[in-house]
């Protein structure tokens, strides 16, 4: 398997870049799909927002300066482009997070492409009650098992700070889940 | 009893272990994409994916971003500022220094009418200059000289309170 270093520098040079891309897309597209698809819930908006994330990798390769791992910062890309997606989505409809994100989880119920049983929507709903902070490293780390230092660069947050919201984010699914 | 090592009596299909890691990384990815936490996908989402981002990627304008907006306002802001303030120092330089006699003399009787000095008639007298004053100056009406004398016959018992000297009598 190609290593990231090269990988990167393939995609910098106009000569190698088209075939790194392919290569970009076909190691990446499934983990950064679910990474967006648990934060929008919706297919067809995981679908917009992954193409955006691609597309802005692409365009942006350039500045990636290689202090961090080219899988963190596309994952960075990826979450920034799925929350500016639900708040414009938000704006749009004129209407606050928390009432968005119950929205977003009455759909998921009619969604096609949502195959879950009573308890998976229990907790997509325990979930979506969370601070937005709360919710990413909640997803980050039960659903995808990221490292606390992975998280930290993707959120640009401390790894202090990450395991306080997961252990909050914990105790508040508990309690919504016992109580419903 | 001898320990058994040997494998010698099963067999596996030829190419079993070679094959083995890719067999159990399809799995993996099938298991890990096939339905996460209820949520399904397309049939073949990700097969024609590739495709669809390359065809996205040709059809999307590249935005044109100008380089540091945010500085080139903060530019603009501040050349602003500065010719204001410089418009603003010209102008209070040029500006005659206030005297008494820039304010009109209205605007004086109003400022006193509409402020308390607390000082008396008698402090008054000892700071206003009497010399050039004239009666006239104080009363709207001129007073008659009959009611003059009528006034001072009345309400005054001893006209050496006056203080008047011998050339006033």
């Amino acid at each position: 398997m190609i290593s990231e270093t090269v990988l990167v520098k393939e995609l910098k040079d106009t000569r190698t870049q088209s075939k790194a891309f392919e290569l970009l897309i076909d190691t990446y597209k499934e983990r950064l799909y679910w990474h967006v698809r648990r934060i929008v819930l919706n297919h067809d908006d995981a679908d917009d927002v992954l193409q955006n994330t691609f597309i802005k990798v692409f365009r942006s390769i350039h500045n990636f300066k290689e202090e961090s791992k080219l899988y963190s910062w596309m994952y960075r890309i990826a979450t920034n482009e799925a929350i500016s997606f639900l708040n414009n989505k938000r704006k749009k409809l004129g209407i606050t997070s928390e009432a968005l994100q119950d929205k977003m989880i009455d759909s998921l119920e009619a969604d096609v492409y949502f195959e879950g049983n009573a308890i998976e929507l229990a907790l997509q709903k325990a979930i979506a009650e969370l601070p937005e902070k709360q919710r990413l490293v909640f997803q980050m780390k039960y659903f995808q098992a990221m490292k606390y230092e992975t998280i930290s660069e993707v959120l640009d947050t401390s790894v202090g700070a990450l395991k306080a919201s997961y252990h909050l984010a914990v105790k508040k699914i508990e309690t919504h889940l016992t109580q419903s | 009893m001898e320990k058994k090592t040997s494998n010698k009596h099963f067999k596996v299909p030829e190419g079993y272990f070679e094959n083995f890691k890719d067999k159990l990384s399809e799995r993996l990815i099938l298991d890990d994409t096939d339905k996460k936490e209820g949520f399904a996908i397309p049939e073949g989402y990700f097969d024609g994916l590739n495709e669809k981002i390359q065809r996205q990627l040709e059809s999307t304008p590249i935005k044109v971003v100008h380089l540091f907006p945010k500085r080139r306002y903060y530019m603009v802001a501040a050349a602003i500022t500065a010719i204001l303030i410089m418009v603003m120092g010209w102008q209070w330089n040029n500006t005659e220094a206030l005297s008494i006699d820039n304010l009109a003399e209205t605007d004086i009787e109003n400022y006193f009418d509409e402020y308390e000095f607390g000082l008396s008639s008698y402090e008054l007298a000892e700071v206003l200059p009497v010399e050039n004053v004239e009666v006239s100056d104080i009363l709207d009406t001129p007073l008659n000289e009959n009611l003059i004398i009528d006034y001072l016959d009345n309400e005054i018992d001893n006209l050496n309170e006056l203080n008047l000297d011998d050339d006033e009598y």
